[in-house]
């Protein structure tokens, strides 16, 4: 009862003909409709992943082949681009801001607004953490020779990355935003945190969900480059 | 006054039951805490399966034709996860289990239609 007394503001909700919010079914629709654009991203790394042609590329004059894991193609064995031990670290970066938002929505939905507000905080730190790394791995990618331009992979692989890393960056300014509503107007975010909070946390954990997918896909499922006959 | 007394008592005590149901839609931060473990341990499995060395300690474990099948089926499960607990939907109504699994059931049949049309050989990928 105590708990109750404590919660969230009830504040009575608009009436809707579906019985649910309209702006929590409007952010599961967009992030339904991220899904097709995701899957449209994904479809193309991965159709043109087991060609040699995607990987070929001009390192100091020198014809070479930039694949993604270690690879033997016309007899010669060529070092993977990708660092897996250092995205694997990004990757539970990502894991933990997911955790820390959870953790946020919980602080809004039961009206404990420093709970909330330091879970936001670290939320915003952990995803531009992520952002480091990805900025990291981009410029080594660059200096190795490999940038969007230079052929299908990389066209491909920044794309993907750089979109989601891009939907990151977006997120990292929506939580921050909801910090500085929280902090600095007389009455936060009003008697709706919970529900704006929620929103919030549904839209980092797409992204987050996301990435579970994008680090299966490019990073840990191998791909055997067959030779252009 | 002993209507208004009890009408308010109702009133009450509906609104209690309200919150208390609100409150109750969702886990508990230990809770929460455990998944984000679980989604760890997941993930350093999903390393492991794929020979990636964990803290410089290389097993050597090589699944083979099982590897991909492996992966898929874990990242199925993280994802899964983070859509049913972190994000709710396993506490929500199910028009939004509607409108968000028709659309990645959408995007998975996008993802099969280019690969089926567009991919020169289907056996590239181990």
């Amino acid at each position: 009862m105590a708990d109750a007394a404590r919660a969230v503001a009830h504040v009575e909700p608009h009436p809707t003909s579906t019985g649910t919010d309209n702006r929590k079914l409007l952010m599961w629709i967009f992030l339904g409709s991220e899904c097709l654009l995701f899957g449209a991203l994904i479809a193309s790394y991965l159709i043109f992943s087991g060609e040699q042609s995607s990987y070929e590329a001009i390192v100091d004059g020198v014809r070479t082949f930039l694949p993604p894991h270690d690879q033997i193609i016309d007899g010669v064995e060529y070092e993977g681009i990708l660092d897996i031990p250092i995205t694997s670290q990004s990757t539970f970066v990502l894991l933990m801001s997911s955790l820390s938002m959870a953790l946020a929505v919980y602080g809004a939905r039961h009206n404990r607004p420093t709970m909330m507000k330091g879970w936001l905080l670290a939320t915003v730190l952990l995803g531009l953490i992520f952002l480091g790394y990805q900025i990291v791995e981009f410029r080594s990618f660059g200096q190795e020779g490999l940038n969007l331009g230079t052929n299908q992979f990389g066209a491909s692989f920044f794309l993907l990355t750089g979109t989601h890393g891009t939907h990151v960056a977006v997120g990292v300014l929506y939580l921050l935003s909801l910090l500085a509503t929280a902090s600095f107007r007389r009455d936060g975010m009003g008697p709706e945190q919970g529900l704006i909070v929620e929103t919030a946390g549904l839209y980092w954990h797409f992204v987050d969900a996301v990435w579970i997918v994008i680090f299966t896909v490019i990073y840990l499922i191998p791909v055997e480059v067959l030779s252009t006959p | 006054m002993t209507q208004e007394a009890g009408t308010q008592e109702t009133g009450t005590q509906a609104t209690v039951h309200g919150v208390e149901a609100e409150l109750a839609h969702g886990l508990e931060p230990r809770q929460y805490v455990g998944l984000g473990v679980i989604l760890t341990i997941i993930t350093l499995v999903e390393l492991v399966a794929s020979d990636i060395p964990l803290f410089g300690i290389d097993l050597g474990i090589d699944l083979g034709g099982a590897l991909v099948p492996v992966l898929i089926v874990l990242s199925a499960v993280k994802f899964a996860a983070v859509l049913a607990f972190f994000m709710h939907l396993y506490f929500d109504s199910p028009l939004f289990t509607g409108a968000f699994v028709g659309s990645l059931a959408l995007g998975g049949a996008v993802i099969i239609a280019l690969i089926t049309l567009f991919a020169t050989d289907l056996t590239a990928i181990v």
